[in-house]
């Protein structure tokens, strides 16, 4: 039994160098490649449709363009970014679980007046021509200027302000679309309005 | 010689689909379209000759019980980073490939090579093997995805390669599609062996 601890402890301590290497590694290639892990070309494409910025044709000079506009805040499952031009001008792209896979939504927040500004889907793998009818400009249209000072509510017929038509046969869907938005909306509440330029979270 | 000779091993004796089965899922569901294919080819080479060398370079220290664990911590490492690197670089390709980056991780071609060759070989000679063996899937990979997107759609790369009066064949599109092309190419290559071991 003696002998054997020895061996076992070279083997334990093997294993914690082998896995401290890897973290190393994987830490590096995180920096190496930078916040272009987070955005991808269709979400600043998306964005800039929302907020009716225009921007480069040119993949890199379209990334600068969006840097310049948008400062990252906050990064994981829910990224937010502020305008550089409108401190309450925010935006949010958020995952969730869709019926069959993740839904990746990418929205516009104005926090004084506590709207949303606009809505784009990014990624959806949602039932063809029912769920993934949440792809379409007129599901869009539904997000321009709705109300979310409370959260945004999902009905059959929208009779309030804050509500959207559900995509009729695409319930489990419309309901994830309401909570993945409702979510991100009661984290971006957590952020304060004034973040100091020092909090900036860069990779 | 020696090393050429470990590459040709990989390559066709000991081709990783045709002849030891192994990397099925995803040769079968990435070869919808060439592009996809060459690039899930090129992740699944990297991802095998990376490691391969690691294991290769460390295989005295590497404690036995713990082998599969060691590989597997080698292997995540190797494919996290090129995953996320093609995910800045080619956004496009990889939500196409979707999960299956991720699953290069359970890629048997991978596991395979390390615990039967690269664990008990020098690194030059694993690299030459992990090559060989990733050059295999490559072909195959390619083979299969050209004869499917040159029936199910007429085009090669994207590029409409087919006269206008043809039809494309839709059902090659789909996974029953892959299946068919994939056993008519197994059906061929044992024929050739068939063959060349008579005439021997």
């Amino acid at each position: 039994m003696t002998a054997r601890q020895p061996s076992f402890l070279i083997e334990i301590r093997f294993m914690l160098g082998l896995a401290t290497v890897c973290a190393v590694l994987l830490l590096l290639t995180r920096a190496g490649i930078g916040s272009r892990a987070d955005q991808s070309l269709d979400a600043i494409r998306a964005a800039a449709g929302i907020c009716r910025v225009e921007l480069p044709q040119d993949q890199s000079e379209a990334i600068k363009e969006f840097d310049r506009q948008f400062i990252l805040r906050s990064r994981g499952r829910i990224q937010f970014w502020q305008s550089r031009s409108r401190s309450d001008l925010w935006l949010c792209q958020a995952r969730g679980a869709g019926m069959w896979a993740e839904i990746v939504l990418l929205f516009a927040y104005d926090r004084t007046h506590r709207r949303i500004v606009g809505l784009r889907v990014l990624e959806q793998n949602e039932t063809a021509g029912l769920g993934d009818r949440i792809a379409e400009e007129d599901f869009y249209s539904q997000f321009d200027e709705l109300e979310a000072a409370n959260g945004i509510e999902m009905k059959a017929i929208r009779i309030h302000g804050n509500q959207f038509d559900a995509v009729s046969g695409a319930t489990i869907t419309s309901r994830a679309v309401e909570t993945i938005i409702n979510r991100a909306l009661r984290q971006l509440a957590e952020i304060p309005a004034e973040i100091a330029d020092s909090r900036e979270v860069r990779p | 010689m020696k090393y050429l000779r470990i590459l040709w091993e990989g390559l066709i004796p000991n081709n990783p689909v045709f002849i030891l089965a192994l990397g099925l899922c995803s040769t079968l569901a990435v070869t919808l379209k060439v592009e996809n294919a060459f690039f899930m080819a090129v992740m699944v080479g990297v991802t095998t000759v990376a490691s391969s060398l690691v294991v290769a370079a460390v295989r005295y220290r590497i404690p036995f019980r713990f082998r599969l664990l060691s590989y597997m911590l080698i292997i995540v490492t190797v494919v996290i980073a090129i995953e996320q690197s093609l995910r800045a670089l080619f956004p496009e390709v990889a939500r196409a490939l979707g999960p299956y980056v991720g699953l290069i991780v359970t890629n048997c071609v991978v596991m395979g090579r390390l615990e039967a060759f690269a664990a008990s070989h020098r690194p030059l000679e694993a690299f030459f093997d992990a090559l060989g063996v990733a050059l295999g899937y490559a072909a195959v990979l390619l083979s299969i995805a050209s004869i499917r997107e040159f029936l199910g759609n007429g085009t090669l790369w994207g590029l409409n390669v087919t006269p206008d009066f043809y039809i494309p064949c839709r059902v090659f599109n789909s996974p029953p599609g892959a299946f068919i092309v994939f056993a008519a190419l197994l059906v061929l290559v044992n024929w050739l062996r068939a063959i060349t071991r008579r005439q021997s």
